[in-house]
């Protein structure tokens, strides 16, 4: 209303009444033709920009599904370390010497401007699938397409040579735990073999597995250590151990020659060694049983396996011909080597009914010992416990191991790949071409840019012309210029002599 | 004094329908208007135009602001409309015939009312008020417009510059002026370049500024109220053209 004075200058009205007058100032319609020719000008300067593309595609290889997370989490991390490596600054300044790019700028501001413009120029997209594209922007049609061919190839190098090592490194990774695992789960089945060959009542409890006949033979050897001997265990041991020297229970009566000694007790070396070789045949036992789970018989690792078993059966039997030998009073020539295989075998192998005899009585030996041990359940109670954790400690060895024999296996894959050059994981699918046009995105994009700040300078230019031109106009003026209110506006005197339509509405709205 | 061509006729004791007899001694002479009214008088040359009916809204605020009786129309700078604003309000006042208005000039520097209106003024009232100063007695020699009840004191135009009004004079002048008429409208010169207003000032009951629209700057407004009592101004009047 004229003449209240009280309208704030900053209120919203008055921002659109000012901006409403800038629209109407003289300063715009002048300015505003000047600008846009000035931005068609420079559009006109602008030289035209020719841009090459290069797509890759990532193939996965045939074990990448093994060997790594799902397809799309690869790729798209593989996206992200490819520009990475791109990006890097030793790549840009070889492939800036190589193609001898931006020679002006680098001799002129140094090597690092001309890094930063041609990261300006150089593009990697990833549309979030399979492929890639490399672009590259240039005046020059041909400098473009170079770039971007060149780009492509540096980048095929990096990820090949980075595939590689990264396989040889996981090879070697997986190598050095695998030994490690080895070592724990032969320390760990030592340690239950020897705790079975005390105990060979409690292999029962171990069930039908590979621990349990080396175990029951063991149980003769225990016979001193245990706590409650019992007669029945005695007269089974002393049945089995004549079983088993002499293929029968009953003695046979033996003359002894004149200078023949009398047999001598068994050498505790000998009992110990002994003990040694049926856990080390357990073992490898154990081991050609887990890798004939995974593995064909022709692998590698079944074969070594295969003879580790037949080496450690070797060498038990050699160490029980010494002793056989021994308690016939015959000594071991000094240099006789129990570690090696004897061409032949003096003593011959108990035949199948004396084995099944020898099994039955082992039998008999552990449940006496159960039974006599029942008799005892705290230290049953004791022996279970002990046996359990050597189990449980042998078996997550086991676990472990093979989880790293499979992790091996498929590094040793990836690796077999790799090195016969068929990964080809990222090729190129679409080459870079010779561009034949200019980018017209680029120019228009440059004169839109243009006009709209042309626009935008001259409104602002007559916004504040408008906002710091104190002369009056309207009632706006004077409560911006905090002056006396406005008592009346007298409108120009029409040429009709009856005032212009915009004046008599003004004067409506004040007189109602 | 009347002038052959202009005057048309002589009251010495008017009566105005409803008034009281003056107290004041007052010389009427009727004056012819030209033929072709100035465009600066809207009121006179088209009273029905947006122009005119302005210069009714302008009457109806000061209305609504005390109504005051003597004002004193002035500007910042010349030539921002003070004559021509100051002769619609009079006009203004005077068309609904229920009022006695003085049109009153009291510009030193650059009269303009007579030759705006086309009549040569009975006598100027510089002169007049000059005499005054011996003689307080004497009558007031006003021209009278023919169509409209309005009482007119205009000063002659002179190529050499005026003397200051005297203040005292001026104001008891207006003071007897303001008996014998109920609005008194003063043209005067402009404040930051004439010296008549802080004369003419304390006589007046209000002070209308006027200003030309994309003409008169806020500045020179606030130089302007900067030289005269803020109270008394009542508001400012934009004039366009």
């Amino acid at each position: 209303m004229i003449g209240s004075g009280k309208e704030g200058w900053l209120g919203p009205r008055t921002a659109l009444l000012m901006v409403g007058r800038a629209l109407r100032t003289r300063t715009l319609w002048l300015c505003l033709p000047l600008a846009l020719l000035m931005a068609a000008a420079i559009l006109g300067v602008v030289r035209p920009v020719y841009r090459s593309d290069v797509v890759l595609l990532y193939r996965p290889p045939p074990g990448a599904t093994i060997v790594s997370q799902t397809e799309g989490d690869s790729s798209r991390q593989l996206a992200a370390r490819l520009k990475e490596m791109l990006f890097t600054r030793g790549r840009l300044t070889g492939l800036l010497k190589d193609l001898n790019l931006y020679h002006e700028r680098v001799t002129r501001t140094g090597l690092s401007d001309a890094i930063e413009e041609i990261r300006k120029h150089l593009k990697f997209d990833s549309s979030g699938g399979e492929t890639f594209r490399i672009s590259f922007e240039d005046e020059s049609p041909q400098q473009a397409q170079t770039v971007a061919a060149r780009t492509a190839d540096i980048l095929l190098d990096v990820h090949r040579q980075w595939r590689l090592q990264d396989v040889v490194n996981a090879q070697h990774f997986f190598d050095v735990q695998k030994r490690v695992a080895e070592d724990a789960l032969r320390e760990r089945e030592a340690e239950l073999g020897k705790f079975v060959g005390q105990h060979p009542e409690m292999a029962l409890a171990l069930g039908n597995g590979p621990m349990t006949p080396g175990a029951q033979l063991r149980a003769v050897s225990a016979e001193s250590r245990l706590s409650a001997p019992d007669a029945s265990v005695f007269s089974l041991e002393a049945r089995a151990t004549r079983l088993r020297e002499h293929g029968s229970e009953l003695p046979k009566p033996e003359k002894p020659s004149a200078g023949e000694v009398a047999t001598a007790p068994l050498d505790p070396t000998l009992q110990a060694e002994r003990e040694a070789a049926e856990v080390d045949l357990v073992a490898a036992r154990r081991d050609l049983a887990q890798k004939q789970k995974q593995f064909t018989s022709a692998y590698p690792d079944v074969r070594q396996a295969n003879e580790a078993v037949m080496a450690a059966r070797e060498r038990l039997r050699k160490i029980d011909d010494a002793m056989a030998a021994a308690k016939k009073g015959a000594a071991l020539p000094p240099s006789a080597d129990l570690s090696l295989p004897r061409p032949t075998d003096a003593n011959p192998a108990p035949d199948a009914a004396t084995r099944r005899r020898l099994a039955a009585l082992s039998k008999q030996i552990a449940q006496a010992r159960a039974r006599a041990l029942e008799r005892d359940p705290k230290r049953l109670a004791e022996l279970g416990t002990q046996l359990a954790e050597l189990d449980r400690r042998a078996s997550e060895a086991r676990d472990r191991l093979a989880v790293l024999q499979s992790k091996q296996f498929q590094a040793s894959l990836q690796a077999t790949l790799d090195l016969q050059d068929k990964t080809g994981e990222l090729v190129v699918v679409d080459p870079a071409f010779l561009p034949a046009r200019a980018e017209r995105r680029g120019r228009v994009k440059m004169g839109a840019l243009g006009a709209g700040a042309a626009l935008a300078l001259v409104f602002g230019l007559s916004l504040a012309v408008v906002f710091f031109d104190d002369r009056l106009r309207a009632e706006l003026d004077f409560a911006r210029l905090g002056l006396p209110p406005l008592l009346a506006e007298v409108p120009r005197e029409s040429r009709r002599g009856r005032g212009s339509g915009s004046a008599r509405r003004r004067l409506a709205r004040r007189t109602s | 004094m009347t002038d052959g061509r202009a005057a048309v006729g002589t009251d010495t004791n008017p009566n105005w329908p409803g008034a009281a007899p003056l107290a004041v001694g007052l010389e009427r002479t009727r004056v012819a208007m030209p033929v072709e009214i100035d465009p600066r008088a809207a009121i006179l040359r088209n009273p029905l135009s947006a122009r005119a009916a302005s210069f009714r809204v302008l009457r109806h605020r000061l209305a609504e602001r005390g109504d005051p009786k003597v004002i004193l129309v002035t500007s910042a700078l010349d030539g921002e409309g003070k004559t021509t604003c100051a002769l619609n309000l009079a006009l203004a006042l005077a068309e609904s015939g229920r009022h006695r208005v003085l049109l009153l000039e009291a510009n030193t520097r650059r009269p303009a009312l007579a030759s705006l209106l086309g009549f040569a003024p009975p006598a100027c009232f510089l002169e007049q008020l000059t005499q005054r100063r011996t003689d307080p007695a004497r009558s007031w020699k006003v021209a009278q417009l023919p169509t409209h009840d309005l009482d007119v004191l205009a000063a002659q135009a002179r190529s050499e510059p005026r003397a200051p009004m005297h203040g005292p004079t001026l104001i008891a002048a207006l003071a007897s002026l303001r008996a014998a008429y109920d609005y008194t409208v003063v043209d005067t010169s402009s404040i930051i370049t004439g010296l008549d207003v802080p004369v003419a000032e304390d006589a007046a009951d209000g002070l209308v500024l006027t200003a030309r629209t994309r003409q008169t700057r806020g500045r020179d407004l606030k130089i302007a109220l900067g030289r005269v009592g803020v109270a008394r101004v009542l508001g400012v009047a934009l004039i366009d053209g």
